[in-house]
């Protein structure tokens, strides 16, 4: 008997299911990123002496130059790089998913309705208590508060061993200037809650050097705690529980809170220069913005960024 | 000079996925057949499931014969290609786990960053398309359930939950059928969303904590999906239940075509008026509804209807590990042996 399968009531996104012939439905599902992302810097991968057409750009783009017989001497080839047979231009050009770099800005325009995608399961925040302050700040880890890396950080402020699969690997941390500072002043006023991306079991490591004895950050929140949409972990600010009028988000990659954007306060992504005064030229502004109205100021960052998003 | 000549040469591809590519290729010293897997490494999404399958692949110390086996992974960022182990140290797998634990990009995403597996080629296809291009045998389906009971103890005994075992994910080999045997050898693939439980101290028994918005995006097969499942809670005793699915649609013929496909597929479901719901999806509404098994008379014997039942229990313990599963299977075989001759 061949049964016709109902369509499902409760919208899930369903890559796998549907890629066994998907080309149409996945197209539709990235093709306005594509469009958008067919920008100058796939251009300027492109050997020079190649004429600036559609077609050798498929058929330049350097994957297809890593299995293509170099003719360039001088370009360094590993010698591994003859792993694979060269008859396989024609094979790999039409590769069109080779062409999308990710976009912070075209992700955000083409991130679909937050209704369409499952919602997380709820967490258990303990809401306020009389003593919380009013307003919540939501901070983000890496590159916000600190940088870490696998490869070796000269002079690292820290160093931890992180658990991935089966192995243990050396972590190097630095800490952003000011950010000890920096937390100890946005305690007092705000109802603070870490947001990160990161595992938890990796972003634990990193909050035990931040806050040792737990008094900085109320809750923590991890990588479980994200949505994935279009290959990506995104923030939903709405398992919080907390009134979003009062909630601001200190973030250096805004496109993690897609749906919250004018909530958030982005800062420049930090990796280590020492000279950075970011955090501590934010506290006057955070002690300021704790006591004022958000829903204006938030408005007037909410301006700001659909202007940002309508220039291309 | 050994440099100048290349190892493998594709040929043509024969599948895309939903995060990568795989194409036929053949390794030019010996002339040998191979897949080649492509997965693209720019997104933390495909950047965990290609660690994930990696890991996998890699744990499995003694090859099975129903278990695809990794022949080498090849990890390239743009011109750079690296033979690469799990748990390498070179900084182009650093990168990688580094993406994995900050869940973000770390690295220029204007790079090209593939993983490559190079893999058996299973020239049969899939299951689905090799059993529905050919008329119901009851050789060929004992044959394929004593192999996916192998399969399937083998990955548990090795702590490896496969997590979305489905007829698309088990591949046929027709060039290397044993000796003296007509039926071809299955080959239990796609290791994406597997877990391994070894390091964690964790069995395969116990609950394995499912990260939830990796399922939402990543599985979408929810024919085969267990009850719990469908709540995010993940045993190995949810690949017994997939395997109920598979096994009691290959013994009945049980098809449904895919909407949004248009691909016929093995797997069995409730029918609710006109509608057909998933198994697992039905009995977390009513984990007391009977399922009916054997949906036509006299398709299958009392001891296979008893073990498919048990499969499908909505209550994981009540269905029996991998070890019990691949003996039943045997003893039912030889039962079916013996009437035959």
């Amino acid at each position: 008997p061949i049964k016709t399968r109902r369509f499902l009531p409760r919208r899930r996104a369903r890559r796998r299911a549907i890629a066994v012939d998907d080309r149409e439905t996945d197209l539709a599902f990235k093709t306005p990123v594509r469009s958008i992302m067919h920008s100058e810097r796939i251009l300027s991968e492109i050997d020079s002496l190649s004429p600036p057409n559609s077609a050798s750009r498929n058929t330049y783009s350097p994957i297809v130059r890593f299995l293509t017989p170099s003719k360039e001497s001088d370009v360094l080839m590993s010698p591994e790089q003859g792993i694979f047979g060269y008859d396989s231009i024609d094979l790999l050009a039409g590769n069109e998913d080779d062409d999308d770099v990710f976009n912070p800005i075209v992700f955000i325009k083409n991130i679909p309705l937050q209704s369409q995608h499952s919602r997380l399961r709820l967490r258990d925040i303990p809401p306020k208590t009389r003593s919380t302050p009013e307003a919540t700040l939501v901070i983000d880890l890496e590159e916000t508060l600190m940088f870490s890396s696998l490869n070796v950080i000269e002079d690292a402020d820290y160093t931890f061993r992180a658990a991935f699969q089966d192995h243990h690997y050396k972590v190097y941390m630095i800490l952003r200037p000011h950010v000890k500072e920096f937390l100890q002043a946005v305690a007092k006023i705000y109802e603070l809650f870490v947001y990160t991306c990161a595992k938890k079991e990796y972003a634990e490591k990193i909050l035990d050097f931040l806050d040792p004895q737990r008094k900085l950050f109320r809750h923590r929140l991890y990588q479980d705690n994200c949505v994935c949409v279009l290959g990506h972990y995104i923030k939903d600010l709405s398992i919080l529980e907390r009134d979003l009028a009062k909630t601001v988000v200190l973030d250096n990659a805004p496109h993690t809170y897609p749906y919250h954007l004018m909530n958030t306060i982005p800062i420049k992504s930090w990796s280590g220069e020492s000279t950075d005064r970011e955090l501590q030229k934010l506290i006057p502004y955070m002690e300021k913005l704790s006591a004022e109205d958000f829903r204006e100021v938030l408005k007037k960052r909410k301006d700001h960024f659909h202007r940002l998003l309508s220039e291309d | 000079m050994v440099s100048s000549q290349p190892k493998y040469e594709l040929m043509q591809e024969v599948g895309r996925g939903s995060y990568g590519v795989v194409y036929e290729a053949v390794v030019k010293r010996t002339g040998a057949r191979v897949a080649v897997k492509k997965i693209r490494c720019h997104s933390p999404e495909n950047v965990e499931l290609a660690l994930r399958e990696f890991w996998a692949l890699s744990s499995i110390q003694s090859q099975h014969p129903n278990v695809i086996h990794l022949e080498e992974c090849i990890l390239q960022r743009d011109q750079l290609a690296q033979r690469m182990n799990h748990g390498s140290s070179s900084p182009l797998y650093l990168e990688l786990v580094e993406t994995s634990l900050k869940g973000e990009i770390t690295f220029d995403p204007c790079c090209a960053y593939y993983l490559w597996f190079i893999m058996d080629f299973c020239d049969g296809g899939d299951m689905n398309a090799y059993l529905l291009s050919r008329k119901p045998s009851r050789k060929t389906n004992t044959s394929f359930m004593l192999q996916l009971g192998s399969a399937l103890a083998f990955l548990h005994r090795n702590q490896i939950i496969h997590r979305d075992l489905k007829p698309d994910n088990i591949l046929i080999s027709q060039a290397c059928t044993p000796a003296g045997s007509s039926e071809p050898t299955l080959k239990v693939a796609d290791f994406g969303l597997s877990k391994v439980c070894s390091t964690s101290g964790l069995n395969p028994e116990e609950p394995a904590g499912v990260n939830k918005c990796f399922l939402s995006t990543a599985c979408g097969t929810d024919f085969y999906m267990a009850p719990e499942v469908w709540e995010g809670h993940y045993t190995a005793k949810a690949d017994i239940f997939a395997l109920g699915v598979i096994i009691w649609a290959m013994v009945e013929r049980i098809t449904f075509v895919d909407v949004e496909t248009q691909k016929e597929l093995l797997g069995s479901y409730v029918q609710q008026g006109s509608e057909i719901v998933p198994l697992g999806e039905a009995l977390l509404e009513n984990p007391k509804m009977e399922l009916l098994i054997p949906a036509r008379k006299k398709s299958m014997n009392s001891h296979m209807k008893q073990l498919i039942r048990e499969m499908l229990s909505a209550n994981p313990q009540e269905r029996p590990d991998a070890c019990e599963l691949e003996l039943r299977l045997v003893r039912i075989a030889c039962r079916e042996l013996d009437w035959d001759t």
